[in-house]
Order: structure tokens, then C-alpha cells, then sequence
């Protein structure tokens, strides 16, 4: 349980089930939707895989992803979704104007 | 261990559990002989065929391996908490309606885990005769539906009086199971969804 509350707590994780919620998808198709490096993309798979919140099929070249979710992972999911957990927080603008003019 | 060992281990410790309760409920109300023997022999039918389909572990993956092994300790463990309610009213001991109750809430909790545990099992996406997208939106519906009645049907057992929890929570079950099967239906006869995609339906995997 603590690898899943791991893996959900990030953005990125996140989006990557929601996109697999759609339909199974290749490691590369997945990589299109974000701006981040080839290696990066890894490393958020395999801590999905770890939490087995996704399955992996090897096809020919290819690496297609499906999602692996219990009903609970999926409200646990909604749930993050929901409340932003692990997502920075936004300056507002009247904090930032504050800022800017103390320095 | 292996996982093979692991999982006969936990089907045997539940078998022999039906077992014993069902050989001391046969002694303690011999009236009651042919139920004892009815369960002991579902179990032991269970256990023989699921000794089997254990056998082909290299052809399965692990989750259909997991929801097996599940979903059998779940069917002993339903037949022991009968038998074991049906010792307690043996031997005099009068708890009124709370082993019907218990029964009902023991009912709906498997009804829960298994709900919950139905979207996680995934077969080889080869060995699927409809598109993964169509398979995937079932089982999540299958998943929701049953955890949720199944909650309902424990909350039931819980509250309600006992005349209305008999009633509904069959209504629940057999409303929870119709709209599963209405979904089943809606995929199989909707082939446009297959084509949405880019794995076919009859995708073979190396």
C-alpha cells in the first residue's frame, strides 16, 4: 500500500493512468502527452509497475501499458485527482506583487 | 515457498477448517448430516478443481493467480462461517438474530472484495476475444457496481431490521448482477467501440 500512495501522489502518475483509462497505450504514445526526457517517463513507469497500478506487454518493439486498478486504487486515484495532492502550489498574484515589491 | 505451495497451503488450511466444522456440526445435530456433508464435499469439489487450475499457474498471470487463490478461501470461508453458525445453534447457545446478521455482513464483505479485486485481474491482452478498451470498461463497471452493493448489502445487515435486510439485500444482489449483465450485453453489441484504439481485437502478442 505505501508504493501505491507513492505513486499516486505525483502529477505526472497521475495523468499517466488517466490517460490509460482511455485505452492501453505504448510507452511512447504515453511519452507524447508530457514534456519530459525518455528516462524520466521510465522511471515514473516502473514506480507504477511497482505499485502494480499498471501491467506491461511487450510487443515486438514495443512496451504497451494497460491499467491495473482495484476499486479502491481508483477512488484512492479520484481522490488525489481531486484534492491536487503533490502539486506545487501556485503563487496568487497579490502574493507575488507583495513579494516583488519587498525586494 | 513457492507460490504454488503458498496458494495449496491457504486452500487446504480452509478446506480443513470446513472440514473439522463440518464434522462437528455432523456429531453435535445428526439431524442436520446432509448439510454437513453438502459443504464438505463443495469443498472438497472446490478444492480438487482449483488444485487443478493452480497446475496451469504458468499460463495464467498473477493476478488471475491472486483471484483465484481468493476467491476460493472466500466460497471456504462463506461454507465455514455457516457451519460455524449452525454449531453455535447445536449447542443451545441462543444469539438470536445475530447469526443470521453475521452471516449477511460476511456475505457482503465478500461481496465487497471481490468487487474490488475484479478490475486488477487481467488476462494476456492475446488471449482476449474483445478489444482491451471494451474489456477494461467492463471490468471497471463489474468492480464498481459489486463494491458498492456489496456495501450496501453489509450496511443492510448492519441497520436494517431483519424481515427488510432478508428482502432488499436479495433485491441488491440480483440488481447489481442485471446491471452487469446489461453492461456485458451494451459492449458486445456496440462494435464501434472496437474500432477505437490501436490494439484490434484479435491483437496476438509475441
Amino acid at each position: 500500500m505505501p508504493n501505491v500512495f507513492r505513486a499516486l501522489a505525483d502529477p505526472t502518475r497521475r495523468r499517466v493512468l488517466e490517460l490509460l483509462r482511455q485505452r492501453p497505450m505504448s510507452a511512447g504514445e504515453l511519452s507524447d502527452h508530457f514534456d519530459f526526457a525518455k528516462p524520466t517517463m521510465s522511471a515514473h513507469f516502473a514506480v507504477l509497475k511497482e505499485a502494480d497500478l499498471v501491467e506491461a506487454h511487450k510487443d515486438g518493439k514495443q512496451v504497451i501499458y494497460q491499467l491495473k486498478l482495484s476499486v479502491l486504487e481508483d477512488a484512492l486515484l479520484g481522490f488525489a485527482k481531486t484534492f491536487r495532492l503533490g502539486e506545487t502550489a501556485v503563487p496568487t498574484p497579490s502574493k507575488t506583487n507583495e513579494q516583488e515589491n519587498k525586494s | 515457498m513457492t507460490l504454488f505451495q503458498r496458494s495449496q497451503a491457504q486452500i487446504a488450511s480452509v478446506a480443513l477448517i470446513v472440514a473439522g466444522l463440518g464434522a462437528a456440526n455432523w456429531y453435535f445435530q445428526p439431524q442436520h448430516a446432509r448439510a454437513s456433508i453438502i459443504a464438505m464435499g463443495t469443498m472438497a469439489v472446490v478444492w480438487l478443481v482449483a488444485g487443478l487450475r493452480v497446475r496451469s499457474f504458468p499460463t495464467q498471470t498473477e493476478s488471475e493467480r491472486r483471484f483465484l487463490v481468493l476467491s476460493v478461501v472466500a466460497a471456504g470461508l462463506m461454507l465455514a462461517v455457516s457451519l460455524g453458525i449452525s454449531l453455535i445453534g447445536g449447542i443451545s447457545f441462543e444469539g438470536g438474530t445475530l447469526p443470521r446478521r453475521v452471516l449477511g455482513i460476511m456475505m457482503g464483505l465478500v461481496l465487497v472484495v471481490i468487487g474490488n479485486t475484479m478490475p486488477k485481474v487481467l488476462g494476456p491482452l492475446a488471449a482476449r476475444r474483445c478489444s482491451p478498451l471494451q474489456t477494461q470498461s467492463v471490468k471497471r463497471f463489474a468492480g464498481w457496481t459489486f463494491t458498492i452493493a456489496g456495501l450496501a448489502y453489509t450496511a443492510m445487515w448492519i441497520f436494517a431490521a431483519i424481515s427488510q435486510a432478508e428482502d432488499f439485500s436479495t433485491l441488491l444482489c440480483v440488481g447489481a448482477l442485471m446491471l452487469v449483465i446489461g453492461r456485458c450485453a451494451w459492449a458486445y453489441l456496440s462494435p464501434v467501440l472496437d474500432s477505437v484504439g490501436d490494439i484490434p481485437p484479435n491483437h496476438t502478442l509475441q
